[in-house]
């Protein structure tokens, strides 16, 4: 039996989603990294090649639809931007994040990535400064 | 009786508790026992504290922090 189908997480996502699952513990084995929030985003981030968590974010909130509450928002950007190195991600809990993976795929070259514009300053000369 | 699943950091430091309080309802509490969300096996649901929705599936564990 793989790793992947010992896993406690196994029997509760998606064909596609255990497929992931198999393909991230490999990972993570090889990486010799944790089964934590921050590997996990790390990985969905490489295998859907995305360079910023705000466009893993933007499909989230493109794919839960208009209506999404302030609060979970807030809870999932925090989810997707500041992971945990420290909180497990290998229970239960977190195996439908597996069949989210496939959304991502599948809406990364249609949804895109947040426009961040760096602020702009003008320089100010001494002459300039108030009294 | 409910099912607790307690959750620990690295460090042993309790993170909070997942409670099986029925077939339908499973809750993440933080350390303090505040409410955090719920799961519903049933409708594959995970919900806020607020009762709004957070994805499909259980997503419980990235409501901890």
């Amino acid at each position: 039996m793989s790793d992947a189908q010992n896993d406690p997480r196994f029997p509760h996502m998606s064909e596609m989603g255990q497929g992931e699952l198999a393909v991230y513990l490999d990972w993570i084995k090889g990486a010799q990294l944790a089964d934590t929030e921050y590997a996990f985003v790390t990985y969905t981030m490489g295998r859907a090649q995305i360079k910023d968590p705000r466009h893993l974010f933007a499909i989230w909130l493109h794919q839960m639809g208009a209506s999404v509450d302030r609060q979970v928002k807030s809870q999932i950007r925090r989810f997707f931007m500041n992971p945990s190195d420290q909180v497990s991600f290998a229970s239960v809990q977190s195996a439908g994040w597996f069949d989210f993976i496939p959304w991502v795929y599948q809406l990364v070259a249609t949804v895109p990535a947040p426009t961040i514009m760096p602020p702009t300053f003008v320089k100010v000369g001494s002459n300039d400064l108030p009294y | 009786m409910a099912n607790t699943q307690e959750l620990r950091d690295r460090n042993g430091y309790l993170l909070g508790r997942i409670i099986e309080t029925s077939s339908t309802r499973h809750e993440i509490r933080d350390a303090n026992g505040y409410l955090l969300g719920t799961y519903n096996p049933q409708s594959n649901e995970t919900r806020d504290a607020n009762g709004y929705l957070v994805g499909r599936g259980n997503l419980l564990a990235s409501l901890l922090r």
